[in-house]
């Protein structure tokens, strides 16, 4: 059976209705059963679920007659989603198909879902439009995110701000200033996301403008973790039982170590806390925007999932350089940091407020967080530059006429200050033309007395070259009696080095010697050991003979004595014939 | 290997009655599911996903091989498991500055729901390990359908798993989406049917 043959087959047959595979295999492989299970097996995964990229999920025959189901956007753990075309209304809309098809948990978690985020109405939220469950996988209709492209004559679809890079840190601060902007819009209606990150966020293509979407783990006033409790993770913490949700590399640490499961989204302490997670989950995505990387990572070094970082309440990366390594604004920097503030109660009290600040940043307004008065200046000079350019000109122009009084002033101190000078000048050079003099006569003096010491210098020279050349007949003498020397000694080495050969030698000889005598010793020895071995062997045999000589003796002695006998029984015979013979 | 939740054992198809078409195909499917299920990456945790990384460590500990030597009534995995994440909690606790991480008692889920939870774990790491294999260019010889280019089918797959999308996993390895969407599927099938040959469904002639 070649690899062809059964691709054959496989092809073949699964284009045949699922009912007809199981005879069809009978058929193909009849003597070979695990063959066919296989073959089943594959044909089954292969039709199975919307995982495989072969054709659209079916969310029932009525959805499936009005939605149109064309390209998988983006696929996850429980869902995928998909663009759509509603037939029934001539547009384009993106479906998120469940993969989970009639379990009541799936249903709730859709449900949740869609109402959570379509009680939300805001230009930076994905709408949803519908939600459906019945034959097919439960699946919401939402809004597509796209923007009509008049050049392409086409819709030209938005993309994940995890799949973008972002133009500059400006366009960072308005995106996550529009994600701001709808998060709040879903807190004043008492929905919190607490899944925020870049992956949630849609860029338009054109305008872009960020939308936040998928609210699958927003907790609402209508459905709180309490409805669907999570597994119970931990018991008589500090908060009593949590339920942990989120995302690990995005998660605030609270997030991480739990929240609460009875949290009430309209209780205000239990808001504040959800509005802390999402400010975090704010702050979490301009950190990736702004540096490339999520603020918790898994740590190999460490055996750590990006979950337990979070939770060990560690501090993300500081965030001092941009992902293209550009200096980060330390305007933006602060403002994130305190989104991301580890203390949940410094961070922003609402997301309108990190929204606002982040607004104030982009229109060089100074921050709450901007108390420098410089910076302020600065700040104020950049919003209005023709303004600041008239304060500066007027301001140059009075420095300017208050400054010629005062060059003036300083002038005429300077003047008397260099006629003070002058004057003590005068006085000082009167002073150094008399010690010019004075040094004069010195000097004449010195030059009479140097006349003096160079002839009695050029007589010392004389008497010096004298002693020179005696030395230099001694030194040359000495010199020859050195080399003789040098050649005795070497003469004297050549016949030590002689007479030391010779003593090796001789000692050499003697060792010979020595080792002859040892190899005459050890042969004499040896010599001796054989002679009485062999006297050894010789007495043993002198011993074995008179042994064998006595055995024989012995054995003549029995012959005789038993001769004898004889003889006495052969006279006792002859006695005793003549006796019968006198009988008879 | 992971075929605790499946009844179907490990004895060969022909020493067994015949299923019905109707237990065949329920069988079919929750191999399907817990496999491509088990493939699916997740973005966004739940307290029984976290719980399940916590399960796959503990798995990974040894503990589980263990116990699995054990009569069922001795084993006490909810006592093991217990014990594990709270040494695991407490290491957490004692690296931060915070001391908020629970100190008191830790609740686990009942027996049922952390066999799951092991059976997942085990399932996750199985898939990996024969992600591993296909890179390396190994076809299980038990595997009577063919697979071609395993090396490439386990790069794909190694990706898909990572959580990329098919149009991510495509620019990754440089080819067309359609042919990314072929090595993930091809792949996925192949996983499906060794996992059935694991749980006993095809795997003698």
């Amino acid at each position: 059976m070649t690899d062809a043959f059964i691709r054959d087959v496989l092809a073949r047959i699964s284009a045949r209705p699922p009912t007809e595979w199981n005879k069809r295999l009978e058929q193909e492989f009849p003597t070979d059963p695990a063959m066919r299970m296989q073959a089943l097996l594959w044909l089954h995964s292969q039709k199975e679920g919307p995982e495989a990229e072969g054709a659209p999920p079916s969310l029932g025959d009525a959805a499936d007659e009005r939605y149109e189901l064309s390209v998988r956007l983006d696929s996850g753990a429980t869902a995928s989603v998909w663009q759509a075309f509603d037939r029934r209304l001539g547009r384009n809309v993106a479906i998120k198909v469940f993969h989970e098809r009639g379990e009541s948990e799936a249903l709730d978690q859709v449900l949740a879902e869609a109402r959570a985020a379509s009680d939300v109405i805001s230009e930076h939220v994905v709408r949803v439009l519908d939600v459906q469950y019945g034959d097919g996988h439960p699946y919401m209709v939402m809004e597509l995110v796209g923007e009509y492209d008049a050049d392409k004559g086409e819709v030209a679809l938005g993309a994940t701000a995890a799949a973008l890079s972002p133009r500059d840190l400006d366009e960072v601060a308005r995106w996550v200033m529009h994600v701001a902007r709808g998060v709040q819009e879903a807190h004043l209606r008492n929905v919190f996301h607490r899944d925020l990150k870049p992956k949630n966020v849609l860029i338009t293509p054109n305008s872009r403008r960020a939308r936040v979407a998928d609210f699958g783990l927003a907790v609402s006033g209508a459905s709180a973790d309490a409805a669907h409790p999570a597994i119970t993770l931990m018991k008589r913490g500090p908060m009593g039982p949590v339920s942990v949700r989120g995302t690990p590399e995005y998660m605030a640490p609270e997030q991480a170590r739990g929240l609460p499961l009875t949290l009430d989204a309209r209780a205000t302490e239990d808001r504040a806390v959800l509005v802390a997670v999402d400010v975090w989950g704010l702050g979490a995505i301009a950190y990736e925007l702004v540096t490339g990387k999520p603020p918790w990572l898994a740590r190999r070094s460490d055996d750590l999932s990006a979950w337990e970082v979070a939770a060990s309440t560690e501090r993300p990366a500081p965030l001092d350089r941009s992902r293209d390594g550009e200096r980060v604004s330390p305007r933006l920097k602060r403002i994130i940091e305190k989104a991301m503030a580890i203390d949940p109660k410094a961070r922003y009290a609402t997301a309108a407020a990190l929204a606002n600040e982040l607004q104030a940043f982009l229109a060089r307004r100074p921050t709450t967080l901007d108390r420098s008065r410089l910076l302020r200046i600065g700040l104020w000079c950049r919003r209005n530059p023709q303004l600041a350019l008239t304060v500066l000109v007027a301001i140059g122009l009075t420095g300017l006429a208050a400054g010629t009084h005062s060059t003036v002033t300083q002038l005429r101190a300077q003047r008397d200050e260099l006629d003070r000078e002058v004057a003590v000048q005068k006085a000082e050079e009167t002073r150094l033309s008399r010690r010019v003099k004075r040094s004069r006569v010195e000097l004449d003096e010195t030059r009479t007395k140097l006349a003096a010491e160079r002839l009695n210098l050029t007589a010392l020279e004389k008497s010096l070259a004298d002693e020179r050349g005696s030395y230099a007949t001694l030194i040359e003498a000495k010199e020859r009696a050195l080399k003789d020397a040098n050649a005795a000694t070497r003469q004297i080495m050549h016949q030590l080095e002689a007479s030391r050969r010779e003593r090796k030698a001789a000692e050499d000889a003697r060792a010979n010697l020595e080792k002859v005598a040892a190899d005459a010793r050890r042969e004499g020895e040896k010599a001796a050991k054989d002679r009485d071995r062999s006297r050894r062997e010789r007495e043993a045999s002198r011993a074995e003979r008179d042994a064998a000589q006595r055995e024989r003796d012995a054995a003549i002695a029995e012959r005789e004595a038993t001769e004898k006998q004889l003889t006495e029984l052969k006279a006792e015979l002859e006695r005793l014939a003549s006796a019968r013979a006198q009988g008879s | 290997m992971p075929s605790s939740k499946l009844d179907v054992g490990s004895e060969p198809m022909s020493e067994r009655t015949e299923p019905s078409d109707d237990q065949m195909a329920a069988q079919f499917e929750r191999i399907i599911r817990r496999v491509k299920s088990s493939m699916n990456y997740r973005g966004s945790y739940s307290t029984r996903d976290i719980l399940g990384s916590l399960v796959a460590r503990w798995l990974q500990s040894g503990e589980w091989e263990r116990l699995k030597l054990l009569p069922p009534a001795d084993r006490h995995i909810g006592e093991s498991v217990r014990r594990f994440v709270l040494d695991r909690l407490e290491q957490l606790r004692r690296r931060g500055a915070h001391e908020e991480l629970p100190e008191d008692l830790l609740v686990v889920p009942d027996e049922g729901t952390l066999i799951e939870l092991i059976d997942a774990a085990e399932l996750r790491s199985w898939i990996e390990a024969r992600i591993g294999d296909l890179e390396r260019g190994v076809v299980d010889p038990r595997v009577r359908i063919p697979v071609t280019n395993a090396a490439q089918i386990g790069h794909a797959l190694r990706l898909h798993v990572s959580g990329q999308t098919q149009r991510q996993v495509a620019t990754a390895l440089g080819i067309s989406l359609g042919a990314a969407n072929k090595r993930i599927f091809e792949g996925t099938n192949y996983l499906v049917v060794l996992q059935g040959i694991e749980s006993g469904l095809g795997g003698s002639t």
